[in-house]
């Protein structure tokens, strides 16, 4: 049994306690006792349940911050469930400026255990043995480390080109089991960042106010614009480009939710049913449940016409199993009157041109064969008729056709994988309050048949997952030497980065390699503060690249005691700053307007060129702003000569 | 061994070619400095400029509720050029609003001409030809004109026809700008080209890779083509009118109502204000131009709800509805739709019916169509209930539907018919013909003429597919009239060559909306159907975000005077126009009234209840107080702004202003104005000419549609696709709450950081326009021309400073 406890000295440690045969047989009886006594009859509604997002900080003794995302429900019991830690590099100061998010953890995701790696080596094979919700206590791999990101995505291209390459031509045996294990455990991978993505954007949410700085920092903006972004190219863009791409796809996202919403809302009530959509605590609706009216059923039997296109169920009005219904039912009041609800199906959100099947509770097998036809498609043509999606000219344009056709009309075969919005919908389960706790259980029993990956976890063991990962993560921060060694690597790594250019990096690769991993490059202990201080100029660093990247005068776009606040940063600390600061320092004194700012653009200038010469900032990328009048302006300030 | 002198002459022909490449081209690029200085030059010689900044849809409240925004991470404005040119040193109207229906043809007419609207929706349908007006659809103006068959889009043509010049049409072409729009009269392939560059060619692999990542798509390629164009022109060239048009408002705020789609709206906004404003001071003649931004109307959005969609296409189409073979400008579910591939460029679109009914199979028998622009309402018009029961009694006839009805009866029914519709028709059917022979006239005058322009010539071939539309129609009118029953009943006339597809008849007046025939049973008696009571019963079910389950608000029509005035009168009221019948239900309804007063037109509205038409015309119904739920809700708003009893003010005409300044700032705005304005007769056209008016008078008299139907707040009426974003059309606040706000040089004499308070609509635009380029202009013919125009709208000269203001215009 894990038992959370909190020291004396308020760390949290998490330790396991053995009891003795007797006491262990009897609270099991109690629990079952419990149970027994606990089972309705009929499910009731809860409507007592509330559920609060909180974050926690655990500070670590070497410089860190290790922060959860919990939630915490009040029914009756109150049970707090972590979603995602982080661990926020302080240095052991107090200085926010500095801070820097390193690593990230999804702690309803569980890393595969070896029968589950095993079994995604094998084509063709579509279930799952089940999540290894027993982690071993050992360190879990982040999900994200900010430092090591593959931009370039070299890892994946290199491993495509061996495969197409090198493995190939080989026979089968010994070409399709890589192939197959790349493709679940890369799909793997875009669940687990689809479930990243909705965690981070809910912390993002319940922090709106008293938002963290690392949370805004430029690290993390460019990790999720890459991680989420689903294209690999993205890690070859500038970061404003990223940026622009991420806010595009935020917005379309947006779209997509809100036309699948009316999409599905408008074809419930066409075939008289009731729609009820499920929202996150940020108030974003990304799953919707269909019902079903207990009395509608009785009034309309075999005598209303049912057209299932978009909702790809078969008709209520002729299944007998509902007209004979004892299963879960819920009562809603409206103009009509009394409505007993039986629940149909529950659909994702967000998903391209169509709400998506989850769950059909009729009907198990119909979202596991709509999600199987692209699989078995793509997978008969690869395994069995050893053809390569990719370099395959006809099944290309076959498919790009047969895409188009079904895109098109909207039809819910061969549509791109549902796991990714499944997989929210278990992160939705987890924070939504709206749910009865009984039909919260039914959901995750139907979505646990979409386990068609080997490597995909069990729905409803996401909270016991994420309690278990949690505890071996504090454990391991708090106690462990792997977490904190990890920690250290990476700082001498950004220190080396920072002081030696790529030859040398490459010359103490070299020597590692040589070495066989003995010697390990590390800067010495006084370098620590320059590093540091680099830490805190980057944020300074960050903004001015923007305000200098925008256009129009700086008093007008921008809040001018910011800048003053950076540019200020710049002058105190100008003899440690680099050369190129002083291309900032100018090109904000050609573009700021009053005397104040222009002063101190003009001092940041000097700082980095005594002569005061202006050089030729290259081609006039920013237009030259006129005088606009603004108050206070006197003439442009000019340059001492030397 | 090389001749010396061959060398020599080599080095000599060689240097003497060099030289004059050096010359010529000495001579081009001097050539094209002077074209630079001499159009900078023109600039500079220049008494004023006006440069319009035209954004589709932006509501003034997107504008003013982020003015002062800042981004919460780095501090940055979101509007900062806005702010510092408009709100600081220009003048804006927060309460500037659409006259009329909150749509873009009509409102983007008004402002354009400074006139009344001679386009009066979106999507016009001609009830005696069935044609379709899509004054939105710019593909087919493209694929017009690459097939040399028209060099305006279709609403300047429409425009023309009736006389009525843009405001642009007082410049002279070579001072003119005017990028791609609704009423444009100058062609930017350039920009088409442009974009296709912009696409496809690209200054680095980065940017390549960008693309590939999903970077700028079509829309942002052609929306900065355009611009860039546009910047281009402001700075180098001499043109006094530029204007600038950007749906990128509309589209961004249709589709989406989260704070992301606002905040991108209005950044992208400020971009184009601060890069237009620095274009104009870089121009060399700032201190006499006058930058305007303009929106057309407003948007109904809000980031709380999804604007949720209610289908009366599929309502019209089922047996409940009337069984109709609904037509669309437009597809419904375009995005899903495969049938559109073949058809990507189709103006009209028949969405059949499934139910059952008498045209189950002629989906070729259109009885509705729908215009739904805006998607906040819908224009409907049905076929002539009077044309059904014929078509019925037709059908009963050649026994292609069975009933008990003797053959006799429907003899005797098919006689009474026709005299019903003689008197409907019949001198309408004559003076047709008079206008249809003055139309042949001026036909024949314009085929002799020999030096027409290329405009001329595409009106003429319009004309001529007029004058045979009609005269099929007047043909086919007359020929039902005669039709003899034995005749029909043996076969000798076909029932398609008596009432051919797609000819709707006169308009259903009240009672025939009341009873609309849709269908006959066994027994030979009508089914009909009320659409009042119908539409505006309609409930919903599933509905969210505190939206009401009822998705038509009211529905709206016009009732004949002549047919109005005795109930009226009875009632102890009095009216001198068609009043605009509002209905919301049976007990909640409401008229209002028109009446002249000294040359003014002044309103009243009149809560009402069971008014009905009986089959004589006349008109009944029971006068009401004042009670909260009647339609536009005026009584319980607490925002309207009268001075002393509430019922006293209410229950007694007032004039235009005195309406603006009581319901500017109440839920539906100028709804009662709108209405008015919405629902009157097309009025008289000043630039035709007198042959012709009759004639397009009475076109645009077809195009009135039967019923107009205003969708709740919250509620759309779009079905080409799902709308959850913001809709306009209506009169709610924020759907026609526009945008306008003017800054001028030095000289202009604008004031600076001023709000003006006062509720204008958009009428007051051009006027106000004319009125602060008068003073900087020395007299010009242009000014004197713009002077003349009997512009219908309020100028609002308290832009000027007081000097300015108080001379005499």
């Amino acid at each position: 049994m894990w038992i959370l406890y909190i020291e004396q000295d308020g760390r949290v440690s998490c330790r396991r306690r053995k009891l003795p045969m007797l006491s262990r047989t009897f609270l099991e009886l109690i629990a079952i006792f419990l149970a027994c006594l606990c089972l309705p009859l009929r499910a009731a509604p809860d409507t007592t349940a509330s559920v609060e997002l909180r974050s926690q900080t655990v500070s670590l003794p070497y410089g860190a911050d290790l922060v959860t995302l919990s939630y915490r429900v009040t029914a009756g019991q109150v049970k707090e469930i972590p979603l995602v830690a982080v661990l926020v590099d302080t240095l052991g100061d107090q200085d926010p400026e500095n801070d820097l998010p390193r690593y990230v953890w999804i702690l309803t995701t569980a890393p595969p255990s070896v029968p589950q790696r095993l079994l995604s080596l094998v084509p063709f094979f579509y279930f799952s043995p089940g999540t290894n919700d027993h982690p071993d206590g050992n360190a879990l791999p982040p999900f994200i480390d900010i430092a090591h990101l593959d931009r370039s995505q070299w890892k994946r291209i290199s491993w495509y080109a061996a495969q197409s390459f090198l493995l190939n031509p080989q026979p089968w045996f010994l070409w399709s089991l890589p192939a197959a294990g790349s493709a679940n455990w890369y799909e793997y991978e875009r669940v687990r960042a689809a479930t990243g993505e909705l965690l981070m954007a809910l912390w993002k949410n319940a922090n709106e106010v008293d938002k963290p700085l690392w949370l805004d920092s430029p690290e993390w903006r460019e990790t999720e614009a890459i991680l989420f972004g689903r294209s690999v190219v993205r890690g070859y863009l500038r970061s404003r480009q990223l940026q622009e791409l991420r806010n595009e796809q935020l917005r379309r996202q947006r779209s997509r939710l809100a036309r699948n919403w009316e999409l599905l809302r408008q074809r419930a009530e066409e075939e008289h049913l009731f729609f009820d959509p499920l929202a996150l605590p940020s108030g974003e609706f990304t799953h919707a449940l269909l019902w079903v009216a207990k009395e509608d059923v009785e009034r309309h039997w075999r005598v209303r016409p049912f057209n299932h296109r978009f909702l790809n169920i078969r008709s209520p009005w002729r299944d007998r199993h509902l007209k004979g219904w004892q299963g879960y039912v819920k009562e809603v009041e409206t103009e009509e009157g009394t409505h007993h609800l039986i629940p149909l199906a529950i659909y994702g959100l967000d998903f391209p041109k169509i709400p998506t099947l989850l769950v059909d509770f009729r009907d198990v097998f119909n979202p596991k064969k709509r999600e199987l036809s692209r699989r078995i498609k793509g997978d008969g043509i690869r395994y069995a008729l050893e053809r390569s999606p990719l370099w395959n000219g006809t099944y290309r344009m076959g498919t790009w056709i047969y895409d188009f056709f079904t895109g098109r009309t909207g039809v819910d075969y061969n549509q791109p994988s549902r796991l990714s919005t499944a997989a929210q919908l278990g992160v939705l389960l987890l924070v939504n309050d709206q749910l009865a706790p009984d039909m919260k259980v039914l959901i995750q029993e139907e979505l646990g048949r979409l386990k068609l990956n080997p490597l995909t976890l069990d729905f409803e063991g996401f909270p016991r997952v994420a309690i278990a990962q949690h505890a071996a993560l504090l454990k391991q921060a708090l106690q462990g030497e792997g977490l904190r060694q990890r920690l250290l690597q990476d700082r001498q790594r950004d220190q080396v980065r920072l002081k030696h250019g790529l030859g040398k990096r490459f010359l103490f690769q070299l020597v590692r390699f040589a070495s066989l991993g003995q010697y390990r490059h590390r800067e010495p202990e006084e370098f620590r503060a320059a590093y540091i201080f680099h830490r805190k100029w980057r944020h300074h660093q960050d903004f001015l690249r923007e305000v200098a990247d925008s256009e129009g005068p700086l008093e007008l776009v921008w809040d001018p005691q910011r800048i003053h606040r950076s540019l200020q940063f710049v002058l105190e600390n100008a003899d440690r700053l680099p050369e190129s600061t002083g291309r900032l320092a100018q090109v904000l004194l050609e573009r700021a307007q009053t005397p104040e700012l222009q002063s101190l653009a003009h001092r940041c200038l000097l700082a980095f060129r005594p002569s005061g010469e202006l050089r030729a900032s290259g081609p006039q990328i920013l237009p030259r702003p006129p005088s606009l009048g603004l108050p206070g302006q006197t003439e442009p300030v000019s340059l001492p000569r030397p | 061994m090389k001749n010396a002198s061959t060398e020599n002459v080599r080095r000599r022909s060689g240097g003497l070619l060099g030289r004059r490449c050096l010359f010529i081209g000495c001579v081009a690029v001097s050539l094209a400095a002077s074209a630079l200085a001499g159009s900078q030059g023109e600039a500079a010689r220049l008494p004023w400029r006006v440069v319009l900044l035209k954004f589709d849809g932006l509501p003034f409240h997107l504008v003013d509720d982020n003015i002062d925004r800042l981004d919460s991470r780095t501090a940055r404005r979101w509007m900062p050029w806005t702010r510092h040119v408009f709100y600081e040193n220009g003048v804006r109207f927060p309460h500037f609003f659409t006259r009329g229906l909150s749509i873009s043809a009509p409102a983007w007419c008004i402002l354009d001409t400074g006139r009344p609207p001679a386009i009066r929706f979106s999507v016009e349908f001609d009830r005696a030809t069935g044609a379709v007006e899509d004054y939105l659809n710019f593909a087919t103006f493209y694929w017009d004109m690459l097939r040399r068959q028209r060099i305006y889009p279709r609403p300047v043509e429409v425009l023309d026809e009736l006389g009525v010049p843009l405001f642009s049409d007082v410049f002279p072409a070579e001072r003119t700008y005017s990028s791609i729009q609704l009423f444009q009269r100058s062609l930017r392939w350039m920009v088409l080209a442009n974009v296709a560059r912009r696409q496809f060619f690209h200054a680095s692999p980065r940017e390549y890779l960008y693309q590939a990542a999903g970077g700028m798509g079509f829309k942002n390629a052609f929306f900065e083509a355009n611009e860039r164009e546009f910047l281009y022109e402001i700075e180098h060239s001499g043109k006094q009118y530029l204007d600038f048009f950007s749906a990128m408002a509309d589209k961004n705020l249709h589709n989406d109502n989260g704070p992301g789609a606002a905040r991108h709206v209005v950044e992208e906004l400020d971009q184009v204000v601060g890069r237009t404003f620095e274009a104009i001071q870089k121009s060399g003649i700032s201190d006499r131009t006058i930058l305007v931004l303009v929106s057309d109307h407003g948007m109904n959005t809000r980031s709380d709800r999804f604007s949720q969609g209610f289908n009366l296409v599929r309502l019209l189409g089922l047996p409940q509805g009337g069984a109709h073979h609904v037509l669309t400008k437009r597809r419904t579910l375009s995005n899903y739709s495969l049938k559109i591939l073949v058809r990507p460029l189709a103006t009209s679109v028949v969405n059949r019916s499934q139910a059952g009914g008498y045209l189950k199979d002629k989906p070729e028998y259109v009885t509705a169509m729908l215009d739904l622009d805006g998607n906040e309402r819908a224009s409907l018009h049905l076929r002539s209930s009077h044309l059904n029961r014929l078509h019925l009694v037709l059908l009963q006839l050649q026994k292609k539907i069975r009933t008990r009805r003797s053959p006799s009866s429907l003899a005797e029914e098919l006689r009474v018919l026709q005299n019903g519709l003689e008197a409907k028709v019949g001198r309408q059917l004559v003076e047709l013909e008079e206008e249809l022979g003055n139309l042949s006239e001026t036909l024949s005058s314009l085929k002799e003429a020999r030096d027409l322009t290329p405009a001329q010539k595409f009106q003429r071939d319009r004309f001529e597919s007029y004058r045979e539309a009609y005269e099929a129609y007047r043909q086919a009118l007359s020929g039902l009239l005669r039709a003899r029953p034995e005749e029909v009943a043996d076969g000798k006339v076909s029932v398609r060559q008596l009432l051919p597809p797609g000819i709707f008849g006169p308009s259903n007046g009240i009672h025939e909306l009341q009873e609309y025939v849709v269908d006959v049973d066994m027994e030979g008696r009508y089914r009909t159907l009320d659409y009042f009571q119908f539409l505006a019963g309609q409930r919903v079910r599933n509905t969210r975000g505190g939206v009401e389950s009822k998705p038509v608000d009211f529905v709206a029509t016009r009732v004949p005077v002549e047919q109005a005035l005795p109930a009226l009168q009875a009632a102890g009221l009095g009216a001198d126009e068609d009043p605009v019948w509002l209905y919301a239900s049976p007990e909640s309804q409401a008229l209002i009234l028109a009446q002249s007063f000294s040359g003014e037109t002044r309103l009243r509205y009149v809560p009402v209840a069971q008014l009905r038409q009986d089959s004589s015309g006349a008109i009944s119904f029971r006068r009401i107080p004042f009670q909260p739920g009647l339609p536009l809700r005026i009584w319980e708003d607490p925002d309207l702004g009268v001075t002393g009893r509430r019922e006293e003010w209410l229950g007694q005409f007032h004039g235009e202003e005195e309406w603006r300044w009581a319901l500017y700032r109440t839920r539906y705005s100028l709804g009662i104005l709108g209405l008015y304005e919405a629902c009157q007769r097309p009025r008289t056209l000043p630039g035709i000419s007198p042959a012709l008016a009759r004639f397009f008078r009475r076109r645009q008299l077809h195009m009135d549609p039967d019923l107009q139907i205003f969708a709740a707040d919250g509620w759309n009426f779009d079905v080409k696709d799902f709308n959850p974003g913001g809709n306009h059309g209506g009169f709610f606040q924020a759907s026609a709450r526009a945008t306008l706000m003017i800054w001028g040089g030095e000289r202009t004499g604008l004031r600076r950081g001023v709000s003006i308070e006062k509720p204008y609509d958009s009428l007051s635009f051009l006027p106000t326009l004319v009125d602060i380029l008068r003073p900087l202009d020395g007299g010009s013919e242009m000014m004197r021309r713009l002077s003349a125009v009997p512009w219908a709208g309020q100028s609002a000269r308290e832009v000027l400073q007081a000097e300015l203001a108080q001379a005499p215009p």
